[in-house]
């Protein structure tokens, strides 16, 4: 395949999984967040925290992404 | 919805490991069924091999020549290390993919738990592979980020990032397979009427065998990006 073809498709893979992985990465974090709290007794503080970080963690991808592929 | 049995059953032998049931799930024996094609066209293909080869060795050889190109090109001149891995992925979710467009086949990717297997496999191997490239160190510092003081909070925002990645490959690929699949038992179900029948064949049957492509080619591509993060991390950073 050419180039600039393996390229396009590079791109399509990456976008397509924009969304999925936005919503994956919030969801992940507060399960994170939940079954720490749930082990160490600190109800809701944890959960927030990685609530937090899940959301981070969604647009820190969201971000590298769109700079890799989005130009 | 009503449910279909496909063509294809096998009587459950798997009791005694704890699966119920007269057959074996059918995205099991699917998948099973997958297997056994490609294992008997790789035989054909290369039970005799020649300096000239005949009709199935040469689909065989430009089959795999893609798939080494592809991975030349995505991950660099060590890419065709990886074609075992890859190479499988792809032909087995694109075999099943197509055999899901026969009607009275389900595809075996059109349930979560082959999928989530798949993206599991390509999770653990790109984490070993950047492991086995960088040594456990600096693999793992290269998920604390640039500056010493964030990387408290990078670590775990990288931490969960890398987790996202196999649910969004699985999630993807099953929902779409799924979501094809659904519309064409509907379909089916309808056939009585006639119109749907003109619809599947004009509409449903192109459309599915372009998703079959689309989707398959999506999951190696992404599975090569991933590979090539864990294993270029230095040079990803130039960019």
């Amino acid at each position: 395949m050419k180039d600039n073809q393996v390229r396009l498709w590079r791109q399509l893979a990456g976008l397509s999984s924009l969304g999925i992985t936005f919503a994956a990465s919030i969801a992940i974090g507060a399960a994170i967040g939940i079954a720490l709290d749930r082990w160490l007794g600190t109800s809701p503080w944890l959960m927030i925290l990685f609530f937090i970080f899940g959301v981070a963690a969604g647009f820190t991808n969201l971000l590298k992404d769109l700079k890799h592929w989005g130009s | 919805m009503e449910h279909h049995p496909t063509i294809f059953q096998i009587p459950n032998f798997l009791g005694v490991i704890g699966i119920y049931g007269d057959w074996v799930p059918e995205h099991i024996a699917m998948a099973w069924l997958v297997m056994a094609i490609l294992i008997g066209v790789s035989h054909l293909a290369t039970r005799r091999l020649e300096a000239v080869p005949g009709p199935v060795q040469n689909f065989m050889e430009v089959v795999v020549e893609t798939f080494g190109d592809l991975l030349t090109q995505m991950i660099g001149p060590d890419g065709k290390r990886y074609l075992p891995l890859i190479g499988t992925a792809g032909l087995f979710i694109l075999v099943g993919n197509l055999l899901g467009a026969l009607p009275g086949l389900k595809p075996p990717t059109a349930n979560l738990n082959t999928t989530a297997a798949l993206a599991l496999t390509i999770f653990l191997s790109y984490n070993y592979f950047g492991v086995r490239q960088h040594g456990i160190v600096a693999y793992l510092r290269h998920f604390c980020g640039p500056i010493l003081w964030l990387a408290p909070i990078m670590f775990p925002i990288e931490f969960i990032g890398h987790l996202a990645r196999p649910i969004s490959l699985s999630i993807r690929l099953f929902g779409n397979i799924f979501g094809e699949e659904s519309v064409i038992a509907i379909l089916l179900s309808l056939i009585w009427l006639g119109i749907p029948y003109v619809i599947y064949l004009g509409i449903m049957m192109p459309l599915s065998l372009f998703t079959s492509f689309v989707q398959s080619f999506i999951f190696v591509m992404l599975s090569m990006v991933y590979i090539a993060g864990a294993v270029q991390v230095e040079h990803e950073e130039h960019h």
